[in-house]
């Protein structure tokens, strides 16, 4: 791993531009992010459930999960799910497992949605078609009769980004996205081998269509893997957002696509992403503080110390999981010392 | 062996889709975009070829036409549609539709656009980093030729597979009619590409073979873009070994995008299409999911025996050479 550091350093500009950095390079100093996209909390809540198994209980689980965010305003609203769907999964590691998917669509219709919406904007392969069928989402979405909506290939606008920690002032981004009354990030608990975890907020990646920045979307790449999601974090916090994190296996090592499967048993919840992926992190034996862009997000998006977080349902303690990470991330685990 | 049966129901969907505008959208409904108007017009073209006497009228493809050309700007390029007016990807595959026509302006006005990929490939890594990557080869953590540029998806990005064999496919369509060593230069850059970016098993994804010391694995549809650019008839262990993961990747039923392509490609190559025309004709009995309009215009060229780049492009593999 030496040497792909070596690279890094070496290449410099190049390398952040074919996606080869971490989430590091090229922030500013100053307060890059517009005031609107101050939307930290005093303080947040997270719900931790316990879930052993992809089965026929997990919509009342996640009904239940919603009880504990009372405040969540769902009635009558368009709710946007937005899954993880990147590869095809055999071993149902690498994407949100479909079920989790139909619980959450039972969940919210449950709790009155107008009208609950699949959306997702797949970053590497182009045919959506393909994807859908081979990783049973879409049997669900039709059996369940769910609008599905390639976010690559829908309509959109430019909207100007909130923040400017990348250099992109603005992106295209979907109109069912924008028009959506409650946007849910739905990602799989997996370490990641550019930015350390993808959770809820790298999640959004997603929502970028291919159709303008392509497959993959490499604009984002070329602006700083974090940077990227922290501005379109900051951009989307205009939105009434809340997450759902499949943990129920997860992948760890070499994620989001070549990692394995790491059984956690958990579904996390939460409205504020920077408090949920802190969650995660902890169940995942990793110190959130040490992601880098969750650490800059907890500075006007979100919370980030378990002081501040309300746990809900189950604990954290007696439920984390030994997730491995790659070397070059090795700082980031509890029992590791700190990055100098 | 055309199947006009399902060409006929294609294109009365592709037609179902068509703007007000004259241009078509990506998905079932929306905003007109260069891309899908141009996949539309070649798959009208395509239908028009294939028609007999007595087969229901086709949609006139006048409004694709009309669409792109009130759009293409002087220098050659299309926008992305009217929303995005960044330019990239789309342009070939506009090229490639109107050239496809057998209108001699319009085949002007694609010329005008290869010229313009001509002058805008994909970033290319600084001389710095491909001198240190010289002297320092294990160090190189994506294992691929930084040299070699290929085609972007969006103006001033990296090249990737598909949008490179689309511009191939188009500079060889064209190539007579281009500047000599600028389109072997160009065609020699694209074919590096694609063959430095395979996937360590054969065929291609969209477009690194590995990452952080694992192989990658290939897709069906970057495969066949990739086979179809490169041609039939070269030497390269690549091309081999692309058809063969692209027969295994085909195996299992697809998508019906995945299914068109495979078809085209063993056209291409003079190969067996085995079941795959049969099992797209049922593919496309079925409802869900919603079809792209790529796809049905995809899908439109398999069942009228017609490559992407059009009739008579019949690809015979490395550039000639330049001329003077």
């Amino acid at each position: 791993m030496a040497d792909r550091r070596d690279f890094l350093r070496v290449a410099g500009g190049a390398a952040l531009a074919l996606g080869v950095s971490g989430c590091r390079g090229g922030e500013s100093s100053t307060e890059p992010w517009q005031p609107a996209a101050r939307t930290k909390p005093d303080r947040s809540a997270t719900a931790v459930l316990a879930a052993g198994a992809y089965g026929d209980s997990l919509p009342d689980l996640l009904s239940r999960g919603l009880g504990e965010f009372p405040q969540l305003r769902i009635r009558d609203r368009r709710v946007l799910l937005k899954p993880n769907l990147v590869e095809v999964d055999a071993a149902g590691v690498v994407n949100t497992h479909p079920l989790v998917v139909h619980a959450a669509i039972e969940a919210f219709r449950r709790a009155g949605a107008s009208e609950v919406i699949v959306g997702e904007g797949p970053g590497h392969r182009r045919d959506t078609e393909f994807l859908l069928l081979e990783t049973e989402l879409g049997p669900v979405l039709r059996d369940t009769r769910t609008r599905f909506v390639d976010l690559n290939l829908d309509d959109v606008r430019r909207v100007p980004l909130l923040g400017s920690f990348g250099p992109l002032g603005s992106l295209y981004l979907p109109n069912t996205l924008l028009g959506a009354d409650l946007l849910v990030s739905m990602p799989k608990l997996k370490t990641h081998h550019w930015a350390g975890v993808t959770l809820s907020m790298k999640n959004m990646f997603g929502v970028v269509p291919g159709s303008v920045y392509g497959w993959p979307k490499n604009a984002l790449h070329m602006a700083g893997i974090g940077n990227s999601i922290l501005d379109i974090n900051a951009t989307l916090s205009r939105l009434d957002r809340f997450a759902i994190v499949d943990g129920i296996v997860g992948m760890d090592g070499n994620g989001p696509i070549q990692g394995e499967p790491r059984p956690a048993g958990v579904i996390v919840m939460g409205e504020d992403h920077v408090a949920v992926d802190a969650t995660c992190c902890r169940l995942m034996r990793i110190v959130p503080e040490r992601v880098d862009y969750l650490f800059r997000a907890s500075a006007f998006l979100g919370n980030l110390s378990e002081t501040r977080i309300d746990q809900r349902a189950e604990s954290i303690r007696g439920r984390e999981t030994d997730f491995r990470v790659i070397e070059d991330f090795r700082s980031l685990k509890v029992d590791a010392a700190p990055a100098g | 062996m055309r199947d006009s049966e399902l060409l006929t129901e294609l294109a009365h969907r592709l037609a179902n889709r068509q703007n007000a505008d004259g241009g078509w959208p990506a998905a079932a409904s929306g905003e007109s975009a260069t891309e899908p108007t141009a996949w539309a017009l070649r798959a009208l073209v395509a239908a028009r070829n294939a028609a007999s006497p007595g087969d229901s009228p086709i949609r006139s493809h006048e409004g694709a036409v009309g669409w792109l050309v009130e759009r293409q700007s002087p220098e050659g390029s299309w926008p992305i549609s009217d929303r995005v007016p960044e330019r990239g990807a789309s342009t070939s595959l506009a090229a490639l539709a109107l050239a496809a026509t057998g209108d001699a302006g319009l085949l002007d006005r694609s010329v005008t656009a290869a010229e313009w990929l001509l002058e805008h490939p994909g970033k290319q890594v600084s001389w710095r980093t491909r001198l240190w990557l010289r002297w320092n080869p294990d160090r190189n953590p994506l294992e691929m030729d930084l040299a070699v540029r290929g085609w972007p998806w969006l103006e001033g990005m990296w090249g990737w597979i598909e949008p490179t064999s689309t511009a191939l496919m188009l500079f060889r369509r064209l190539r007579d009619r281009l500047d000599g060593s600028s389109v072997t230069a160009a065609i020699a850059d694209g074919e590096a590409m694609l063959l430095d970016r395979t996937c360590p098993g054969g065929g291609w994804n969209h477009g690194l073979g590995r990452s952080h010391d694992e192989d990658l694995w290939p897709y069906p549809d970057t495969t066949a873009f990739a086979l179809l650019a490169l041609g039939p008839g070269r030497p390269e262990p690549a091309v081999r070994e692309g058809l063969a993961a692209l027969e295994e990747m085909l195996r299992a039923p697809v998508s019906r995008l995945a299914s068109a392509l495979g078809i085209l490609v063993a056209r291409a190559f003079a190969t067996d299409p085995g079941v795959l025309p049969a099992r797209l004709r049922g593919q496309w009995a079925e409802e869900y999911p919603q079809p792209t309009t790529r796809a049905i215009a995809v899908s439109m060229l398999a069942a009228a025996e017609e490559p992407i780049a059009g009739p008579r492009a019949v690809d015979s593999g490395t550039a000639k050479p330049a001329h003077g």
